[in-house]
């Protein structure tokens, strides 16, 4: 941890040098002779956190440094203990009352002096931590309100058009073919599948949000939890011109997972890229064995599955933040469906299973998502 | 005989389009074309010529504001008229719609009535 600095302003040498000994084993010191010293030197980066002021000094007196520090916004906030022997009434008041946070009289007790600074300075650390969640607190709650305002558009195009063909099928009811109406209810249905999706998005959320995911280990096949989901996803795949290559090893990977979670992992991967690969292009799906940390003590053996696409890949910039709830890459097309919350809820799912999953942008072009199961899970039971 | 009006639909997603194209495609006198993007609904102006464009708003790349400002800036196609489509219906957007140069702006979910009216209402020549 980073040594706090503290800057001493006195214009004796004596008791500079002194100071600079009592203090520097604990902190990080800066000298200063004068008033202009000190404001340089205060202004300068990295700047000190703490300041004792003296001040009784020749040219500017302590009291005009300090004034001049809390009007320069680059040093309002570095905290200053005045220093002096000066006696005069009212002095500690005014000083004060300039913005100074504390008074310690000459001649100097040394412990005193110690653990005046110390409280001080843990103050302001606990400040600094307050400012700082307050801002990841802030930073959630917008994250979050974008969610909401994302899962409503989402909703409302599927409602627009259930409502809109039940209209077309009350008022066109004897003016239309039979096929016409039966495809009215078609489009119903599939915005009612639509919203469907959505809901279990929210679901999914709120148990995520409450820590309430259970999950059932046993024994499965992982290619052939695979393959499922791959086959769900043939009809799209080929509809957009995008070829899905599987490769599995002949012998079954057998392992302990949530056979329903990771399908719907690998549904949601396979989603995704589907979503940001264009036509022509290939989706390759590779399931084979492997092993969790390979490098340490805790090495054990583990079961990879990876989808690699050809599609636009993952801004550099984004490759680690794409796990987070309702982030959404910011190159979704709006409409493009997805709620930002898919890759979080994988992630979840994942950790839960205690593997690893993670993304790489491969060479030439698109992504590839990769995600490791220990074989033998002994699960954290979603508590 | 009186010459179908032309409709452009500019809306990034499909089911929208299909709605509208349903309900216009039953009354006899609208001819439509649509596209997906904003780029593509000024690509698209010189050869299909529309009479009426439905406009959404929210659209990744140039959104609906932005064209409907070219639109309107342009002399050979000020005279287009041009219905704004949107999700949502805060003032502030309706009031950014009509400055960039709208005829008219519809929140979704619109039913089909609206729509039509909308569309009699920015033909000067059709009043209903």
């Amino acid at each position: 941890m980073n040594k706090d600095h503290i800057l001493v302003v006195e214009d004796n040498e004596t008791n500079r040098v002194y100071l600079n000994l009592l203090l520097e084993d604990e902190y990080r010191v800066s000298l200063a002779e004068n008033g202009a010293q000190a404001l340089h030197i205060a202004a300068a980066h990295p700047q000190p956190q703490l300041i004792l002021l003296d001040i009784v000094m020749p040219g500017m007196d302590g009291y005009e440094v300090c004034r001049r520090l809390k009007e320069n916004p680059d040093t309002q906030d570095i905290l200053v203990i005045f220093f002096t022997s000066l006696l005069e009434k009212g002095g500690e008041y005014k000083g004060l009352s300039l913005g100074a946070i504390d008074y310690i009289s000459k001649p100097v007790q040394p412990e005193l002096l110690r653990i005046r600074i110390k409280q001080h300075l843990d103050l302001l650390h606990v400040r600094e931590e307050l400012r700082k969640a307050l801002q990841k607190e802030h930073q959630a709650n917008l994250a979050k309100s974008e969610f909401l305002a994302n899962m409503s558009h989402e909703m409302r195009t599927p409602m627009h058009a259930i409502l809109s063909y039940a209209n077309f099928g009350l008022r066109r009811i004897d003016k239309v073919p039979r096929q016409k109406l039966s495809e009215y209810f078609q489009e119903i249905r599939d915005s009612g599948e639509r919203l469907t999706l959505l809901l279990n998005d929210l679901l999914d959320l709120a148990k995520l949000e409450s820590g309430n995911m259970s999950y059932a280990m046993e024994e499965h096949d992982l290619t052939s939890t695979i393959k499922e989901a791959v086959t769900e996803f043939n009809a799209a795949a080929e509809e957009k011109g995008i070829q899905l290559i599987l490769k599995a090893p002949e012998t079954p990977l057998i392992g302990k997972f949530d056979d329903t979670r990771i399908g719907q992992v690998v549904r949601n991967l396979l989603s995704n890229a589907l979503k940001f690969t264009e036509a022509g292009k290939k989706i390759t799906i590779e399931v084979a064995q492997d092993v969790l940390a390979p490098h340490g003590p805790n090495t054990k053996p583990a079961l990879r599955f990876s989808i690699h696409d050809q599609g636009i890949g993952i801004p550099p910039t984004e490759v680690e933040t794409i796990f987070d709830k309702f982030i959404q890459s910011s190159t979704t097309k709006s409409g493009a469906g997805g709620t930002g919350l898919g890759l979080a809820i994988c992630s979840q799912i994942i950790q839960a299973h205690q593997g690893k999953i993670w993304a790489e942008n491969n060479e030439n072009d698109g992504a590839t998502f990769f995600v490791l199961l220990p074989k033998r899970a002994a699960i954290e039971t979603g508590k | 005989m009186e010459q179908k009006t032309k409709v452009l639909i500019v809306d990034d997603e499909q089911t929208n389009i299909k709605i509208l194209l349903e309900i216009l495609e039953f009354e006899d006198e609208y001819t439509t074309t649509s596209v997906t993007s904003g780029e593509e609904c000024l690509a698209i102006l010189p050869e299909f010529q529309p009479d009426v464009i439905l406009l959404d708003i929210m659209m990744p790349g140039m959104d609906g504001y932005e064209v409907c400002r070219r639109i309107k800036n342009s002399p050979e196609y000020e005279a287009t008229k041009i219905i704004m489509l949107s999700g949502r219906a805060m003032q502030n957007e309706i009031d950014n719609g009509f400055s960039a140069g709208a005829d008219q702006y519809l929140s979704k979910p619109f039913g089909m009535d609206e729509l039509l009216e909308a569309l009699k209402s920015v033909q000067p020549c059709r009043q209903a």
